[in-house]
């Protein structure tokens, strides 16, 4: 899914959230959204999910027009998007299972395929034994691995992750990274939010830099790092080694 | 999940409130079946007397053949007079036989000779029968009591207009009570799962979507106080019913029609589907964007 953003402002009051960014994000693109606390990333995020209305400019989701006069109905854009938060969004009182119902109901997936697809993703986020379990009966990752599952199940063609990583342990996070690099290697586009320069820094991707509500850069990182197949970042081999002393 | 599963997940979640809400649907609509079979007795009453000669003069014991002859005479001389009849001891007898005919004890203990004679006498022209009741009020010699069946209806009409009243003031109390426990109920659920209703928005669920839930929660409360309420009500009448007709003899207080209970049910389910709903309707609109 494509987004594009034209010019695009938004003020709360007298406070400027954005000041006419203009970014463009192509089919099947992986995307680092980053920048202090307050720059305008979840901004950016509401806008796109139709949260909010521009005070000026347009943007562009798929074959959605938003501007500060007209928007499609929120639902029409968000049945497209899966979205991934910082703190999971889970509903306490459904299982795994049915929070992952509840994605599909709200899409009217067809019910008798539902089970299949549940299973699916289940199996994808190496999630499947927990299926009947709540929320608080899970850990962060696998709350997190959760959350992935629900994104996944509507098939989205765009998955907006809200600092995804920002209550995961290191371990955690490289599991959910390298599950996002595979789902994006599939053609779904994903733009991401974050403050954890250690995963940025370790993937080849294209990354906008925000700050006081305009882009600062727009760029590729220099050197890319592959996502380590031991599932541990520099970090956690400095930790370990800590450990070991 | 189904918006009925899920309704039923709610209901499940607040176990008190949704009995609240149901206990005061079932008074209710218990009030409203009451009311609706009262109503219709009371009008079986009227229509009885109604139908009735409407002036009915006792004549006193052994008065003889002329006298009565005269008294009829006097009568046919009114102008207007659509019928006079002639109800002897014995004719009086035979009609308190008819009418009590299922309590022995009753029929045991009276004879012709303790009834009175009298003449029913009906008219085209109401006034008439003012003129007979006045004039022959005062004919002590020959008149033992008149009941003038004018005064009984005025009676019976204001004691249904009474009940009416009563009936319409109570329903709307009650009415009112049921909307706003339902309303309150309603928005506390919507409170209580804030967090999930902005979630599925925020998975793409429209307010229509997340709106269901709570309607049909508050069809399922009309639903279930119209049955339990009419259910409660009916059983009460059906045991009593022997004893309430007997005492509105030769009027059939409690009918036994099946279609007017299916009417009054009928009309009691689209009550408590339109109250439920409404309540409900008025909680979603003020706590779900649309």
């Amino acid at each position: 899914m494509k987004i594009v953003f034209s010019a695009v402002s938004k003020h709360y009051g007298p406070i400027i959230a954005l000041k006419e960014i203009n970014f463009e994000i192509t089919e099947g693109e992986f995307v680092f959204l980053v920048g202090p606390s307050g720059a305008g990333k979840s901004t950016i995020l509401k806008l796109i999910l139709n949260q909010i209305r521009p005070s000026t400019g347009e943007i562009t989701v798929g074959e959605f027009n938003i501007n500060h006069k007209t928007r499609p109905r929120a639902e029409k854009i968000r049945k497209n998007i899966g979205v991934i938060f910082q703190d999971y969004q889970l509903i306490p009182d459904k299982t795994v299972e049915e929070n992952i119902s509840l994605a599909l109901d709200i899409i009217n997936y067809p019910s008798k395929e539902r089970p299949v697809r549940i299973e699916e993703v289940l199996t994808q986020v190496g999630l499947l034994q927990r299926r009947h379990l709540f929320p608080a009966q899970l850990s962060g990752g696998e709350l997190q691995r959760s959350a992935l599952a629900r994104a996944l199940s509507i098939k989205p063609k765009l998955i907006l992750a809200d600092e995804p990583t920002g209550n995961l342990d290191p371990e955690n996070s490289w599991n959910l990274i390298r599950l996002l690099k595979d789902i994006n290697n599939n053609g779904t586009t994903i733009l991401m939010t974050t403050h954890n320069y250690d995963i940025i820094n370790s993937l080849d991707k294209r990354i906008i830099t925000i700050e006081n509500g305009g882009i600062i850069k727009d760029d590729h990182p220099a050197k890319g790092e592959a996502v380590p197949d031991n599932v541990t970042s520099k970090v956690t081999k400095k930790k370990k080694k800590k450990v070991k002393k | 999940m189904s918006t009925a599963s899920t309704t039923w997940h709610h209901i499940r979640r607040s176990p008190f409130q949704s009995l609240g809400a149901i206990i005061m649907m079932t008074i209710s609509f218990f009030v409203f079946t009451a009311f609706f079979v009262i109503t219709n007795g009371m009008s079986q009453v009227l229509s009885y007397f109604e139908n009735k000669p409407e002036i009915t003069i006792f004549l006193k014991d052994g008065l003889d053949k002329d006298t009565v002859e005269n008294v009829q005479k006097e009568l046919a001389a009114y102008p207007n007079i659509k019928e006079i009849k002639f109800i002897s001891k014995d004719k009086a007898l035979a009609i308190y036989r008819e009418q009590n005919k299922d309590n022995p004890l009753l029929l045991e203990m009276v004879s012709a000779s303790i009834l009175p004679a009298s003449f029913e006498v009906s008219a085209y022209e109401p006034k008439v029968l003012q003129d007979i009741a006045n004039n022959f009020g005062n004919r002590k010699d020959v008149v033992d009591e008149i009941v003038y069946q004018k005064d009984v209806i005025d009676s019976l009409l204001n004691w249904t207009s009474t009940i009416r009243k009563v009936g319409l003031v109570t329903l709307a109390v009650l009415g009112s009570v049921s909307f706003l426990f339902i309303f309150t109920v309603i928005t506390m659920k919507i409170t209580g799962r804030k967090d999930e209703i902005k979630i599925s928005r925020l998975l793409g669920a429209s307010g229509w979507y997340t709106s269901r839930p709570f309607l049909l929660e508050g069809v399922f409360y009309g639903l279930i106080g119209v049955i339990l309420g009419s259910s409660f009500c009916l059983a009460a009448f059906y045991f009593t019913r022997n004893s309430i007709n007997q005492f509105f003899n030769p009027v059939t207080f409690l009918t036994l029609n099946p279609i007017f209970y299916a009417k009054a049910i009928g009309i009691e389910l689209l009550s408590g589907i339109f109250l439920g709903l409404f309540a409900s309707w008025v909680g979603v609109s003020r706590l779900i964007k649309f």
